[in-house]
């Protein structure tokens, strides 16, 4: 049966989402879970799948890890019926994961196993965002076969960067024109001269900037507690995955220029050195 | 606020240029899949093309790659120093035609700038 009821999916099917970034440790766990959270929150029922096979961390983001029986392998592999591995968010009624196994080896499947299992669910879900595994080899290969867009996470760093522009040529010979996420922006440091800014970022890889998170110590609070931080909207973060999840859907919302709104910085904008 | 007024009085500190220009090295090479010795044999040879035609600065040379949306660009920025009346013939006689491209941080003192795309 058809669960879905918003106009914003393409006919008859959810869009899948690969989110990747080629380095690892950028955000990519953390924002497949709040974007899924925040979309969820936005009333579209959606399915984040954990891509990492052998390293899985989706679900303690999520805070689901007690509640694991089955896995994405074991959806490929034909072991158990789609709805059996799906896990629901205690939080949420829109929201479910599909972990990944942790005792295979990531090229225990094939993209096109993978591509299968993932199409399983297109009906059922307004979403399916995936996360992929770091690197550029089998696991990434496997979280874009069954990929409509792709969402590439990148921090304001050198070796980032580097990681995200091959990445995009790797999309991009696939056919897929990647949305960028700049995570762990400290606006700051950009003011400082001590970090790259968003301009700079987008400037140099030259695709579709969907948002900018900035550098904020409740995505660590929300990560030890398990509860995606779209949950606090006291966070600054939440906030910005909310936006993006809102962008995600096709919404128009600007993207915030970062100036602070404390009230030296509206002074000192005035004075002109803001 | 503060660290602004620090910057206007003291000057910005540096290290996000590094950062770009790094990052610039690294992805003209990666992105044109060159290895360190290809890469400087091309810019080699495409001094001495241009130079046969220009006199040109060649501190200023730069190769860069641009990506935006599925097409990606070679650019080729060859500062031309015009001294005498002959090197302007030739910058007007050439077939080369200068494309100013989007590059808003590039629109700097570089005289010339010859695009083709890749």
């Amino acid at each position: 049966m058809d669960l879905r009821n918003g106009s914003s999916a393409k006919k008859g099917a959810g869009e899948v989402i690969v989110v990747t970034s080629g380095k690892g440790g950028v955000g990519k766990t953390t924002t497949t879970a709040s974007l899924g959270a925040a979309l969820a929150l936005q009333g579209k029922k959606t399915l984040v799948i954990d891509a990492d096979i052998g390293l899985r961390n989706l679900d303690v983001i999520l805070g689901l890890e007690n509640r694991i029986v089955f896995n994405v392998v074991d959806v490929a592999k034909g072991l158990c019926k789609p709805n059996q591995a799906i896990i629901r968010s205690k939080k949420s009624q829109n929201l479910y994961l599909l972990p990944a196994s942790q005792t295979d080896d990531k090229d225990i499947v094939g993209e096109e196993e993978m591509k299968v299992a993932i199409d399983k669910y297109r009906r059922e879900f307004h979403y399916i965002l995936v996360d992929s595994p770091a690197g550029i080899e089998q696991g990434f290969k496997n979280a874009c076969a069954g990929a409509d867009r792709a969402l590439i996470v990148t921090t304001p760093e050198v070796s980032a960067i580097r990681d995200a522009d091959r990445v995009v040529g790797l999309l991009s010979a696939r056919g897929i024109d990647p949305d960028l996420l700049v995570n762990r922006i400290d606006y700051d440091m950009v003011r400082r001269g001590d970090m790259l800014s968003i301009d700079d970022v987008q400037d140099i890889l030259g695709i579709n900037l969907i948002g900018v998170v900035e550098r904020d110590e409740t995505i660590i609070v929300a990560a030890n507690c398990g509860e995606p931080v779209v949950y606090n909207t006291k966070s600054a973060a939440g906030e910005a995955f909310s936006r993006i999840a809102r962008r995600i859907g096709g919404e128009a919302i600007p993207i915030p220029d970062g100036r602070s709104n404390s009230l030296f910085g509206r002074l000192g904008r005035r004075l002109g050195i803001g | 606020m503060f660290t602004a007024l620090k910057e206007k009085l003291f000057g910005a500190s540096r290290s996000k240029s590094v950062a770009k220009s790094r990052l610039h090295f690294v992805l003209v090479q990666d992105r044109a899949g060159l290895t360190n010795e290809e890469m400087a044999s091309f810019r080699r040879e495409l001094v001495d093309v241009i130079e046969r035609y220009f006199v040109i600065d060649e501190q200023g040379f730069d190769i860069d790659y641009e990506r935006a949306g599925d097409t990606t660009t070679l650019l080729i920025n060859s500062p031309v120093v015009v001294k005498r009346q002959d090197a302007i013939h030739g910058v007007a006689g050439a077939r080369h035609q200068a494309k100013s491209r989007s590059r808003k941080k590039r629109k700097d003192q570089r005289a010339s700038q010859a695009a083709s795309t890749a």
